[in-house]
C-alpha cells in the first residue's frame, strides 16, 4: 500500500493547530493520569530527573560560595539547624527522625538528603534551596534577599550526612546534654512544654507562670535556637551563630515579630518561625524575652579578643559575603596599632589601605560614639546607647551582637530592604551613606563589645 | 566705576499694561519687634516664591486678551525677591545693565537686518554690482561686528575690577548639602583646596543675613557633591564643588528680604533646596548674628526631652542641650528663620509638627526621615519647643 501525500505550505500550517487542538482533546477526556499512586511510568521518570538536574546545574552557574566562607562552619550549621527542623525534616526525615508513610506516597516521593547530600556540587544545593522546585513539591525559601539564610543551610546540608541522631537532636531541637533526659519526669515535660527546668539553672527572674500551652509551646519552638535564656543555643565555636535577644525591649521585639510574621522584615528563618502564630502569642512570647534581664557577662566595655570573622553576611548587590572582607587576609584578625600608611590614613576614608584589625574597630568605636558628620553619619550611640534607649523602647540594643548579623542588617538598611517595627525607616538615610568598610568597622566594633551594653 | 541702573523699558512695559503688584522685595510685614526682624507669614502654608499670579488687567487696554496674558506671564519674572532686575546688589545691577544694553543693540540690529531684507527684495530687487556686495561684506560682516563686539568687551571687562574688589565686611561660611544650606557667621575658613569647611564660627541654616553697603566674603564648599549658590538679586551664581572652597564677594546695595536658590541639578529636592537673604543695616546685622551665637532661649521644656528621647539630637545641634549632632541644620534659633526645610513651609509652629511628622510627603527627596510614628502629643510637643526658639 502506497500512501502519497504532498506536504504544502498550508498543510503545513495547520499541524500545529491539530497538535493544539488534540492535546486539549485528551486533557478533555479526563483520562490523563494525575494519580499519585501509580508514580511515573518509567521513561517520563527519566526525563523529568534529567531535566531538572540539567536545570539545576546550568541555572546555578552564576553562583558560588563567597570568598573566605568556610561552609564547615560550626556556626553555619548550628544556624540552619533548627529551620531544618521546621522546614525540611518533616518531608526529607532527619538523622534519628524517620519520613513518614504518608510523605513517601508523594510523587515524586522526598528524598531523605543523606544520600543525596554528595551528588550536588555546593552552588546546587544553594540554587534548589533558594528557589524550590516545581512540580515537585520541593518549597521555595520564603524570601529571595536573603542568600547569608540559604549558604547557612547550604552548610547545614554539607554537614548532615556526618549528624548523628544525638547531635541533630541537640543542634535542631536544643536538648542539651543532661537537659531533658537526665531530669526527673516532671522537669522533663516542663522542657517539652517551654517551660526551662526547675532545677536552678535557668535565668533568675524568670516568670512563665500564668503562661497558656499554646504560648508555652511557642516557646518551646523559639527556644530551639534562641534558648529559654534568649542568648541563643550553642556556645564556644557555635557562640556567634544567633542574635542575641534576651532582655531586649518588649515593644521592639513585639514589632519586630509581627514584621516577620508578616515577611515585612525578609528571613527565610524568621518568618516560617513567627508566621504561624497570632499577634496575642507573639505578644506574650515578646513579654516572656523582654523580661529576662541583658547579659551583661562580657566584661568590660571593647575588651573582648578579636577573632577571625566566621560565619557569612550579606554583601553587595545581595550576595552573600565574609564579614569584615574590606580587610584582607591575615589582617582580618591581627591586633595592633596600624602601621606604615595605613597610620598615616584619616579612618574616615571612604576606602583605605588595609587596616588591621584593631584599625578597623577603632574606626567603628569613632562612627559609633562620634559619628561622621562629613560622611553624614551621626552617632549611632545618639539612639543605641543604654540612656537613649532608656527614653524610647523601640530603640534596640546592638552591643555584643554576632558580627555578621550586624554587617547584614547594615546591608539590608543600605538597600532599603530592611522593613521591621515602624521605626525602622529611620535607618535607610543613615545606612545608604555606608560604606561597605564602615559597615565591617560599626559590626566589628559591636560585636566587640559586652552583650546588651 | 559704577553704572547706574534704571531699567526704563521695564517701566514702560509695566506702566502700558498697568499691572499692580509689581513690587520690590517680599512686601514686609506690619510687625516685626526689633527692626529688620523675622516675618511671621500668618496661616500660609506654602510659601509664594516671586510675584503674585493673579493679575488684574486695565479695562482700556486693547491688545488681544492671549497675547496681552502671555507677555504679562513672560514679565512676571523679571520682578519680586528672586529676580536679577531687582537690583539689590553691585554685581546684579551691572548684570542688568550689562543686559539692557545688549537688548537694545540686538533690537537695533534686528532691525537694520530686516530693513536691508526688505530693501534687497521690495525696494531694490534684482542683481547688485559686485563693489557693492563686496563693501557690504566688509563692513556689515567684518567691521560692523568687530566694533560692536569690540565695544560690548570693553564694556563687559571694565565692570570687572568692582567685582573683585577685595571684601570689606564680614565673612560667611556657606556649604550646599544636600537638600539645604549649612552657614558659617565669622567662620576662619580660607578659600583653595580643602577636605571641607571647617564646622566653626557661628552657625545657622537656609537664612543668610548680609549688611548693606559692604563687601561681604562668601565662601562656599559642600561636602556630597556640587550645587550653586545663586540669590538672583544681588549676584551671580557660584558653584559650591566637594573639595574646594570657592569665593564669592557680594555687595548688596538695597535692605530687604530676597530669595536663593540652588542653580545645579544636586538630586531628587534640588527645585526644594532654597534659602532667603535678609540684607540689613550693619547695626542690625551685628546683633543678629550676636543673637545666633547665643544658646538656644528654651531649656526647660517637654518637647526638648522628647527631641532628646527619639534621638533627634543625632542629627541637628542645639546649643545648650546634649543634641550635637552635625549631619542636619542647627537648630539653636530655628524660630528666627522665614521658612522650615530649606524655603519649603513658612514658620510656624503647625507647620514644625507637619514637617517632622511627614518630613518626606513635604520635601520629597529629604535626607531626614519621617517621623510620623511618634505619638502625636510627643510632635506637638517638639514643635512648640522649636516653635519658641527664637
Amino acid at each position: 500500500m502506497k500512501l502519497n501525500v504532498t506536504v504544502t505550505g498550508k498543510r503545513l500550517a495547520l499541524l500545529p493547530v491539530i497538535a493544539v487542538v488534540g492535546a486539549l482533546a485528551v486533557s478533555l477526556s479526563g483520562l490523563v493520569s494525575i494519580a499519585a499512586n501509580t508514580g511515573h511510568f518509567g521513561v517520563v521518570k527519566w526525563f523529568l530527573g534529567w531535566t531538572m538536574q540539567n536545570a539545576v546545574r546550568t541555572q546555578s552557574l552564576g553562583i558560588s560560595v563567597p570568598e573566605g566562607v568556610e561552609l564547615s562552619d560550626p556556626n553555619l550549621v548550628q544556624r540552619a539547624a533548627g529551620q531544618f527542623a521546621t522546614g525540611c525534616a518533616s518531608c526529607h526525615g532527619a538523622p534519628g527522625v524517620l519520613q513518614s508513610p504518608v510523605v513517601l506516597s508523594m510523587t515524586p516521593a522526598p528524598p531523605r538528603l543523606e544520600q543525596q547530600i554528595p551528588e550536588w556540587r555546593d552552588r546546587e544545593l544553594f540554587w534548589i534551596v533558594q528557589h524550590g522546585i516545581k512540580y515537585s513539591g520541593m518549597p521555595a525559601w520564603t524570601t529571595q534577599d536573603r542568600p547569608d539564610e540559604v549558604w547557612a543551610m547550604v552548610a547545614f546540608l554539607r554537614a548532615l550526612p556526618e549528624i548523628t541522631a544525638e547531635e541533630y537532636r541537640k543542634l535542631a531541637l536544643g536538648e542539651a546534654e543532661g537537659e531533658g533526659e537526665g531530669a526527673g519526669g516532671t522537669a522533663h515535660t516542663d522542657v517539652q512544654r517551654g517551660r526551662p527546668a526547675e532545677s536552678g539553672e535557668e535565668p533568675s527572674g524568670l516568670s512563665t507562670a500564668g503562661m497558656s500551652d499554646d504560648v508555652a509551646d511557642a516557646l518551646t519552638n523559639c527556644a530551639r535556637c534562641h534558648g529559654f535564656d534568649g542568648r541563643g543555643v550553642g556556645g564556644g565555636e557555635t557562640a556567634e551563630a544567633f542574635p542575641n535577644i534576651t532582655g531586649q525591649r518588649q515593644a521592639y521585639l513585639f514589632e519586630t515579630l509581627k514584621a516577620f510574621a508578616s515577611g515585612r522584615r525578609e528571613s527565610g528563618i524568621m518568618t516560617p518561625a513567627a508566621g504561624v502564630y497570632s499577634e496575642e502569642i507573639l505578644a506574650d512570647l515578646a513579654r516572656y524575652y523582654a523580661q529576662l534581664p541583658p547579659a551583661g557577662e562580657g566584661g568590660e566595655s571593647g575588651g573582648a579578643e578579636i577573632t577571625p570573622p566566621v560565619g557569612v553576611a550579606l554583601g553587595e548587590e545581595g550576595a552573600g559575603r565574609m564579614p569584615r572582607h574590606s580587610i584582607e587576609g591575615e589582617a582580618a584578625a591581627s591586633r595592633g596599632e596600624p602601621t606604615g600608611y595605613a597610620a598615616l590614613v584619616d579612618p574616615a576614608a571612604a576606602s583605605g589601605p588595609p587596616y588591621a584589625a584593631t584599625g578597623l574597630a577603632e574606626l567603628g568605636r569613632r562612627i559609633a560614639t562620634q559619628g561622621l558628620p562629613e560622611r553624614k553619619l551621626p552617632a549611632c550611640e545618639s539612639c543605641h546607647g543604654a540612656t537613649e534607649r532608656e527614653k524610647n523602647q523601640n530603640y534596640p540594643y546592638i552591643a555584643g551582637q554576632p558580627e555578621w548579623f550586624l554587617a547584614t542588617q547594615l546591608q539590608l538598611f543600605k538597600e532599603g530592604e530592611r522593613l521591621g517595627t515602624p521605626f525602622a525607616h529611620l535607618m535607610e538615610p543613615i545606612a545608604i551613606n555606608l560604606t561597605e568598610e564602615q559597615i565591617d568597622a560599626l559590626a566589628l566594633y559591636y560585636s566587640l563589645q559586652p552583650p546588651g551594653r | 566705576m559704577r553704572i547706574a541702573l534704571a531699567d526704563p523699558p521695564m517701566t514702560a512695559i509695566l506702566a502700558l499694561t498697568r499691572v499692580p503688584g509689581f513690587t520690590g522685595p517680599i512686601e514686609e510685614g506690619q510687625s516685626s519687634g526689633m527692626a529688620g526682624g523675622p516675618i511671621r507669614q500668618g496661616g500660609q502654608h506654602r510659601v509664594s516664591r516671586g510675584t503674585s499670579c493673579s493679575v488684574r488687567l486695565g479695562r482700556s487696554f486693547k491688545a488681544s486678551p492671549p497675547l496681552l496674558l502671555a507677555t504679562l506671564v513672560l514679565i512676571s519674572g523679571c520682578r519680586g525677591p528672586q529676580s536679577t532686575f531687582a537690583d539689590a546688589g553691585l554685581e546684579a545691577s551691572s548684570v542688568a545693565a550689562l543686559f539692557w544694553w545688549m537688548l537694545g543693540g540686538a533690537v537695533l540690529i534686528w532691525f537694520f537686518v530686516i530693513g536691508l531684507s526688505v530693501y534687497a527684495t521690495k525696494a531694490h530687487p534684482g542683481a547688485h554690482s559686485d563693489k557693492t556686495g563686496l563693501r557690504l561684506i566688509i563692513w556689515g560682516g567684518c567691521v560692523f561686528p568687530t566694533v560692536v563686539l569690540t565695544i560690548l568687551l570693553v564694556f563687559g571687562l571694565q565692570m570687572m575690577p568692582d567685582f573683585r574688589a577685595p571684601a570689606n565686611g564680614p565673612r560667611i561660611a556657606i556649604s550646599g548639602e544636600r537638600f539645604w544650606w549649612r552657614v558659617f557667621y565669622d567662620s576662619p575658613a580660607e578659600p583653595g583646596v580643602a577636605r571641607s569647611l571647617p564646622h566653626e564660627g557661628i552657625e545657622s541654616a537656609n537664612e543668610i543675613w548680609l549688611p548693606v553697603g559692604r563687601r561681604t566674603e562668601l565662601l562656599l564648599g559642600s561636602p556630597d557633591v556640587i550645587h550653586s549658590f545663586w540669590v538672583p538679586a544681588i549676584a551671580g551664581k557660584t558653584d559650591t564643588i566637594p573639595g574646594r572652597i570657592n569665593r564669592l564677594v557680594v555687595e548688596p546695595t538695597r535692605e530687604g528680604l530676597y530669595n536663593g536658590v540652588c542653580a545645579e541639578f544636586c538630586g531628587t529636592a534640588h527645585a526644594q533646596m532654597a534659602f532667603r537673604v535678609r540684607v540689613v543695616s550693619q547695626e542690625d546685622y551685628e546683633t543678629y548674628v550676636a543673637a545666633q551665637g547665643q544658646p538656644a532661649a528654651v531649656l526647660d521644656h517637654p518637647g526638648l526631652d522628647a527631641f532628646l528621647a527619639n534621638g533627634c539630637g543625632a542629627c541637628h545641634t542645639v546649643r545648650g542641650t546634649e543634641a550635637d549632632g552635625r549631619v542636619g541644620p542647627d537648630l539653636t534659633h530655628v524660630a528666627s528663620r522665614e521658612t522650615i526645610g530649606a524655603g519649603i513651609l513658612a514658620m510656624n509652629e503647625a507647620n514644625l509638627a507637619r514637617f517632622i511628622s511627614s518630613t518626606e510627603h513635604v520635601k520629597p527627596g529629604v535626607q531626614m526621615p519621617s517621623f510620623g510614628v511618634l505619638p502625636d502629643e510627643e510632635i506637638a510637643a517638639i514643635a512648640a519647643w522649636l516653635g519658641s526658639l527664637q
